[in-house]
């Protein structure tokens, strides 16, 4: 992790091992953080449950130990961007991408209607909702990259 | 102890109880459900009150998340699961849902509306 001057945004960035138990804590303090950083306290109930959504997925889908999570919020811009990382094999990184293309396209609360009938009739104890669940209920985007097996989610929550 | 004779579900950091009120049955959940995979631990529970509400003709059951913080997509699908079995029910068997929603709780009022979404008609919410 580097350490860097001249921070102009408020920003926290956490290095943890994908273990489950760590979720709830790492939300927990993610909550109180925004909620001094930002205005709205309703943002960081938000913003805290999409970053556990998304350390669930990292945690269930890693391939190797190590997850980092970083919260950026731009004043300039009223965004904040919320980044999670890990590593995966390179099935996962295109099942995921392909999950975050599809609830990206069409209208947030019909993808996430569509999730949740498709969760109905799941039976391999996924639900696959986390990514709908968070455009439905913060209208962010979301983007993913891939470096070799390194995979960095971006959910960009723009607090206009 | 209710009509049933349901025990609760209790987990390390919730709880999920069968209580009867006088229209039917009431479900209260409490704590975070955040588990891994929560579907061992709740769906064979909603499953019995489901099956126990069809069996004695119970025709409302209500579902209070007032005291619930967190509910992971995980925990979501749990409830899916039970209330996308009443839609396919014939007349005679469908039983109606009301859902209480906290205000407080900023998940509640969008993650609960979307569950009345996926049975028209047979879940009514009171957010308060």
């Amino acid at each position: 992790m580097k350490l860097f001057k001249n921070v102009r945004n408020g920003f926290i960035e956490m290095v943890f091992g994908p273990r489950w138990t760590y979720i709830a804590t790492v939300r927990t303090f993610l909550q109180n953080f925004l909620s001094i950083t930002l205005a709205d306290n309703k943002w960081a109930d938000v913003i805290s449950m999409a970053a556990s959504e998304l350390l669930e997925n990292a945690v269930k889908y890693a391939s190797e130990e190590g997850t980092k999570i970083s919260v950026e919020h731009s004043k300039d811009e009223a965004k904040l961007y919320l980044n999670v990382e890990n590593f995966a094999t390179p099935e996962n990184s295109k099942v995921l991408a392909g999950e975050i293309e599809k609830i990206s396209t069409g209208d947030p609360q019909e993808v996430y209607l569509q999730k949740m009938q498709e969760a109905a009739l799941r039976t391999d104890g996924g639900s696959q909702l986390g990514l709908a669940r968070i455009r439905y209920e913060s209208n962010a985007a979301i983007n993913m990259v891939v470096e070799g097996d390194l995979i960095r989610v971006t959910v960009i929550f723009d607090l206009k | 102890m209710n009509k049933f004779g349901l025990s609760s579900v209790i987990t390390e950091k919730a709880t999920v109880e069968l209580l009867d009120i006088p229209q039917g049955v009431k479900v209260t959940f409490s704590g975070d459900i955040d588990v891994q995979n929560p579907e061992p631990i709740f769906v064979p529970f909603f499953e019995q009150i489901h099956s126990n509400v069809i069996a004695n003709g119970v025709k409302y059951v209500e579902l209070d998340f007032s005291k619930l913080t967190f509910l992971n997509s995980s925990g979501i699908k749990t409830l899916i699961k039970w209330i996308t079995k009443v839609t396919p029910l014939p007349a005679d068997q469908k039983y109606n849902f009301k859902i209480i929603a906290n205000s407080q709780i900023t998940w509640q009022e969008t993650s609960l509306k979307m569950l009345s979404m996926l049975a028209p008609g047979l879940i009514e919410i009171q957010i308060q």
